[in-house]
């Protein structure tokens, strides 16, 4: 198959799978991932996205992003926004050529109903959200820096070359020739650096639904040009002369925050035959002043306060705090926090010259990739597990970590953590080596070598990280981290032992003589689904975001000693209810406060939202399904007020129990841990028929 | 042989989950067929899912049909479970 059509096949399945082009608002990529804002997601088939071919992972957050891997995701974003004729980032146009509609629908009505739905659950899941202003905010500080990604890297290797050159010419290995050279580089870097203020307060401007030429210009004056000495303005707070730059990244997001909201008050208030002429010109006045006399020095002293405050930590904490700061990154990634930092790298940049910060996140990477080493090596005969760790290596070795991640230790479970150890290992050795920092944002892994601050010996010390970070993460996983279920022998088109299949994809939950009895019937030969294995294996997802805890600590006795059957309890942080399996809705009650599903397993399924709730009448719930309707894990079903739930004095707690447990042969366990909706909480393997 | 009796939901909430669950558990110690009728649609008493598909509310009629060996007691603690709980 030509390239070209396997990356538009791919962009289509993702289509089909999201509802179509007109489910989707607008579709813009990052490294890795396509970001997609959709209008409804109950339309969304995460499990169906998952099995597309080269989907190596969904991710729902605000935007909805599936896990390419680097050089596809491009190509496949491109091709399909091309599909649909806009930009990428650009908004799709409302009821886009119907992609999906294959059934002779009415064009007409069928974008009327997907528009009124698109409201409704945008609004249902905006209320969801409320509680959790950082999500919006996160969403914000990535759709701002993500276009600018390829600058960075660009311009930071150009800077790489720069250095490298620089430091040749000091040792006396190139001549003063190179001067006009290694001085041209360094323009074209700082291209960027020299102006980065105003590309972010151009984006963040789009962003925040502000012209974006203002944005720029609010942006741009934190350089103050044309202030050179002895001309100065005040610091209102100090007295002293205001430095150019104060405030900096965080400066010009928080004023062009303020901005959107100041040019649309403007607008409301100001006749729309003046409009044109007053409102830039009053937004530029107001935020003008606004952001020289109060944001410059505010923002200035918080930024300043906060590199000195990490570059405090790491001086003193030295391997301690390299090793606490290489472990947590890659959770701090898969709840996309990571984004906070990149404000935070650039003011480093700007204060310090170097992120001391990059290098030892970038450990998290390395640790991974020695993490897949290992796995590699202890489950060669699983092929289908080989064949996905050869492709996402070179690229982890590269810098690119989220294929390893959510391709190969991730779905694994426990050499997701092993790989986290390895990151530590790393980050505590550049730790405490200290100084390591780097010149620019951009890829991790080796890529970052040219872009290490300080000239070789810099560089030796980061290498040396890595070197021990694929240490740590294959010392841990090969004798701590590998799942025996992985070790199985699988072939490599993935026509696999069903239980060996719930090794690759999820946590080893299967009984030791399960295990035994399976490669025994490997070894024979007997690799084919024509076994007699015919054990169904269960994912349960979780209904609602919030806190894992044990059914024994309900407090309900009904389910805490498991009368009804076995499951889960969640303390939910939100409002979405999504359906815990694959299967058919069975029964909702009257009251709202539970309902049944059948999965398409066989699992009879009770999910109870909140105790004692069946008192409430139906007023906190409601749902958008209907009994008999197909749905798949992770798809919303329905909403539940907690703050209604807990002005009445319930508890809120979501109960999920098997009540067939007749059909059950081994019931899943988990720890208590914060869990994102619609992930995985355990597998149940049901009995042999 | 079977037993049968009638009985009149007085529990202000009906048999939601919990109350369902207790019903299933006490049904399933018997060898007996149990089965609910409300209002014409029936369910088995063993089946948790089925109990609550039928909705039982305050104020409801429901038929209780036990046929079997071990009928006779299923029927009594069966009974003695809807006055105390339901």
């Amino acid at each position: 198959m030509a390239g070209e059509d396997k990356y538009r096949s791919i962009g289509e399945s993702i289509y089909d799978n999201v509802g179509g082009t007109q489910n989707v608002e607008k579709l813009i990529n990052c490294m890795t991932r396509v970001r997609m804002t959709i209008r409804d997601e109950s339309k969304v088939d995460v499990a169906g996205l998952k099995k597309i071919p080269g989907v190596l992972g969904v991710v729902q957050e605000d935007t909805l992003q599936v896990v390419l891997g680097p050089g596809v995701v491009s190509k496949v974003a491109q091709s399909m926004v091309d599909e649909v004729g806009v930009d990428l980032g650009a908004p799709f146009p409302e009821g886009a050529k119907a992609h999906t509609a294959k059934s002779g629908h009415d064009y007409k009505s069928a974008k009327e109903e997907v528009e009124a739905k698109a409201e409704q659950v945008h609004s249902a899941h905006k209320a969801a959200l409320k509680q959790t202003w950082w999500r919006a905010a996160l969403k914000h500080i990535s759709s701002i820096f993500i276009p600018l990604i390829p600058a960075f890297v660009g311009a930071g290797l150009i800077s790489g070359i720069a250095g490298v050159l620089g430091n040749l010419q000091t040792v006396g290995a190139i001549g003063a020739e190179w001067g006009t050279f290694i001085l041209t580089m360094k323009v074209i870097n700082q291209g960027l650096f020299a102006f980065l203020n105003v590309y972010i307060g151009i984006n963040a401007a789009k962003e925040f639904g502000a012209t974006q030429g203002l944005g720029g210009i609010i942006a741009g004056l934190i350089y103050l040009p044309g202030v050179v000495a002895p001309l100065a303005l005040p610091n209102v707070f100090t007295g002293k002369d205001l430095v150019a730059g104060s405030g900096g990244v965080l400066g010009v997001l928080f004023a062009v925050w303020i901005m959107s909201y100041v040019e649309r008050w403007f607008h409301k208030h100001i006749p729309d035959s003046l409009d044109i002429i007053i409102v830039p010109f009053l937004t530029l006045l107001v935020m003008g002043l606004f952001t020289i006399f109060l944001v410059m020095p505010a923002a200035g002293w918080v930024s300043n306060s906060l590199v000195g405050a990490i570059n405090w930590v790491l001086n003193v904490g030295g391997a301690f705090s390299g090793f606490v700061l290489g472990l947590v990154f890659l959770p701090m990634v898969m709840l996309g926090l990571h984004q906070i930092l990149t404000p935070i790298h650039l003011e480093m940049i700007k204060d310090l010259g170097m992120t001391p910060l990059l290098p030892i996140l970038a450990m998290a990477g390395a640790g991974q990739v020695g993490a897949a080493i290992a796995l590699w090596i202890r489950c060669r005969k699983n092929k289908q597990l080989t064949r996905m760790i050869k492709g996402a290596l070179p690229v982890g070795i590269l810098g690119v970590g989220e294929p390893l991640i959510y391709g190969v230790s991730l779905p694994l479970g426990r050499p997701f953590i092993t790989a986290c150890i390895g990151g530590g290992v790393g980050g505590a050795v550049v730790g405490a080596i200290g100084g390591i920092g780097a010149t620019s944002i951009g890829p991790s892994g080796i890529a970052l070598i040219p872009l290490i601050a300080g000239g070789f010996g810099k560089a030796l010390g980061y290498v040396i990280g890595l070197l021990a970070a694929y240490l740590g993460g294959f010392v841990a996983t090969y004798f701590f981290g590998t799942p025996k279920s992985a070790m199985v022998a699988t072939a490599e088109d993935g026509t696999i032992l069903e239980g060996a299949a719930a090794g690759t994809n999820a946590q080893d939950t299967s009984t030791p003589e399960e295990l035994e009895s399976e490669q025994e019937h490997t070894m024979a030969g007997l690799n084919t689904q024509t076994d007699t294995h015919t054990t169904v294996v269960t994912d349960m997802v979780a209904p609602v975001e919030g806190n894992l805890i044990q059914l024994g600590e309900v407090d309900d006795e009904t389910f805490s000693q498991k009368l009804l059957g076995d499951g889960f309890a969640v303390n939910p942080e939100m409002q979405t209810v999504v359906a815990p399996v694959d299967g058919k809705i069975f029964t909702i009650s009257d009251t709202k406060h539970a309902f049944t599903m059948i999965s398409d397993s066989g699992l009879e399924v009770l999910v109870h939202l909140g105790i004692d709730t069946v008192e409430l009448d139906g007023g906190p719930f409601s749902f958008s399904v209907k009994v008999g309707q197909h749905v798949l894990a992770g798809q919303q079903l329905g909403l539940m007020d907690l703050e209604k739930i807990r002005e009445a004095g319930k508890k809120d707690t979501v109960i999920t129990v098997v009540t067939n447990m007749d059909a059950v042969s081994s019931f899943g366990s988990y720890t208590n841990q914060h869990i994102e909706v619609g992930t995985k909480v355990l597998s149940v393997t049901g009995k042999e028929h | 042989m079977s037993r049968e009796f009638t009985y009149t939901i007085t529990d202000p909430v009906g048999i939601h989950a919990r109350p369902a669950g207790k019903l299933v558990k006490i049904a399933q110690q018997f060898e007996s067929d149990i089965t609910l009728d409300h209002s014409g649609s029936t369910a088995d008493a063993k089946h948790i899912l089925g109990v609550m598909s039928l909705g039982i509310g305050k104020g409801d009629l429901l038929k209780v049909s036990i046929a079997g060996a071990d009928e006779d007691k299923a029927a009594e603690e069966l009974e003695a479970f809807f006055k105390n709980d339901l």
